[in-house]
């Protein structure tokens, strides 16, 4: 008996093991519903219950359900009892609707939203708490509309995205990727996160952020005009200061880069213009770093702005640029 | 207020929920664990509070009477949970939580952690969801795995292997961190 006690304490703390587990279900095996509910209800006259973690709007929700079932009026009932019978078949074609419409997200029966932008598109969206979101091209942002904004604002994101968060001091906004969580409670900052690429960048144009590192648990706070540089490989957080406004400009448009490796320009063409670029040249200019503006939305006028600067002669046959040397 | 309550009067009924709801709530929750059944036994024992409104006595049998309605269900369903393989894991996941650096106000309630396991689950394929399915929720050993899908038992452990490193890498992706074990 007194094992028992103790398992049964146990498991009310949510404190057992497994072992203890496997115990406690073969005692309670062996008793019967009498002598559990003995039990119970000695427990239940006592006065220590903490109530203290009960959601009060469930306790009114189920309460309203109480009502409803408990308290309609007879002279209404065949109403009811009406109305009963069609939701009954209004019921499944509403889930029939959502099913197709579900089927656009790739998820299939799960309560998830999933956004996704493929290779030079962006989107913009609204979430349930009013933040909007503006995708840039492959990225993918998912978040469960249920529990959206009840304790917390969950997404799961990967790829670049300018997030406008709406404020809301009682229910932080966390975005998940991969390598590190982002929490804040009313910003505007623009993250990149992209799995393929070796580092994870935000800037921050207004607002705070808690930045943190999922493999090292580090977590900095960051302010407005700062950039978070975090290194995949080390794990290492770095913050630079910065002119937030140019590096989300990819919104209005316009592509900028400051001091842009060659590389990564191309890299950010091909994504943003869903081209593929050769580079058809050995020589080393392309160790050069680059500053300045390039359009989002005219591609032969982009490369001719980048070609100029390396040296080098763009020719586009639909979507494949080939970067050659000048003659 | 008993009285009033017997005679039908709905204020009488509000205001005994408003004493009661949260400690029947609480209460068998701490035998549940899962918020939703938890919703469901309240409801019921206060929907038949009403119906049986004139079956009580005085104002001390009240309490009483509140753990005679909750009682059938809720030892119903304290049973079924002890009994549970998901309840189980959770146990598990508890255990292994307590060790970890994230912030222990962050430890995650019975409802959320099934939905998470079921969706991490989707993402297994349908040979190892059975794998998994029979290996660690049904109990079966490895032998009796591969015999009851004509498998060799090397396939099954290299399956089950796989498929513990997929929920172990969804299941992390939704913040839980779990240790399935390993045996089987």
């Amino acid at each position: 008996m007194i094992m028992l006690n103790i398992l049964e304490e146990k498991y009310i703390q949510n404190k057992l093991t497994a072992e203890e587990l496997k115990q406690l279900r073969h005692e309670v095996q062996q008793l019967s519903d009498e002598s559990i509910s003995t039990r119970m209800q000695a427990r239940w006259m006592a006065d220590d219950i903490d109530t203290s973690d009960v959601p009060v709007s469930r306790l009114d929700q189920i309460k309203k359900r109480i009502d409803a079932s408990s308290f309609s009026s007879n002279s209404y009932s065949w109403l009811r009892r009406t109305a009963q019978i069609a939701a009954a078949i209004i019921i499944p074609v509403l889930i029939i609707t959502s099913f197709y419409l579900y089927r656009e997200n790739k998820n299939l029966g799960t309560n998830e939203m999933i956004v996704s932008t493929n290779i030079g598109e962006r989107a913009n969206i609204t979430l349930p708490d009013g933040t909007h979101v503006t995708l840039n091209a492959e990225s993918k942002l998912k978040y469960a509309p249920q529990t959206f904004n009840k304790s917390e604002r969950l997404i799961h994101f990967e790829g670049e995205a300018y997030f406008d968060v709406k404020k809301n001091h009682d229910i932080p906004f966390l975005i998940r990727t991969t390598d590190v969580q982002i929490k804040v409670v009313g910003t505007k900052f623009n993250l990149s996160a992209r799995d393929k690429n070796p580092v994870a960048e935000l800037v921050l144009e207004e607002g705070k952020v808690l930045f943190t590192s999922l493999s090292s648990k580090e977590c900095r706070a960051i302010s407005p005009n700062q950039k978070v540089i975090f290194d995949k490989k080390t794990g290492t957080i770095t913050i630079t200061t910065i002119n937030a406004q140019s590096i989300s400009s990819w919104r209005k448009g316009d592509l900028v880069f400051h001091n842009a490796q060659f590389a990564d320009i191309i890299h950010t063409i091909e994504s943003n213009y869903g081209v593929s670029i050769d580079i058809a040249s050995h020589s080393d200019i392309q160790k050069d770093l680059f500053s300045g503006t390039v359009p989002s939305n005219n591609i032969s006028e982009a490369m001719e702005i980048i070609s100029k600067a390396y040296h080098l002669t763009p020719t586009i046959v639909d979507k494949k640029v080939t970067l050659s040397e000048c003659n | 207020m008993v009285r009033q309550l017997k005679n039908g009067s709905r204020t009488a009924f509000n205001t005994i929920y408003d004493m009661y709801a949260a400690r029947v709530y609480a209460f068998c929750f701490q035998y549940i664990k899962s918020r939703q059944d938890v919703e469901e036994i309240v409801e019921d024992v206060f929907i038949k509070l009403w119906q049986n409104k004139n079956t009580i006595r005085n104002e001390n049998s009240l309490q009483a009477l509140l753990f005679i309605m909750a009682k059938g269900l809720l030892i119903d369903t304290y049973r079924a949970r002890l009994n549970e393989p998901e309840y189980e894991e959770y146990v598990g996941y508890f255990n292994e939580s307590s060790f970890s650096v994230q912030d222990t106000s962050k430890k995650i309630e019975y409802d959320d952690f099934c939905r998470e396991l079921q969706r991490a689950m989707k993402k297994l394929s349908d040979t190892q969801r059975h794998i998994f399915s029979a290996c660690k929720l049904q109990q079966l050993s490895n032998k009796e795995v591969a015999d009851k899908y004509a498998l060799n038992e090397q396939t099954v452990k290299n399956q089950l292997s796989l498929s513990l490193k997929i929920l172990r890498e969804e299941l992390k992706k939704s913040w839980i961190w779990i240790v399935i074990l390993l045996n089987c």
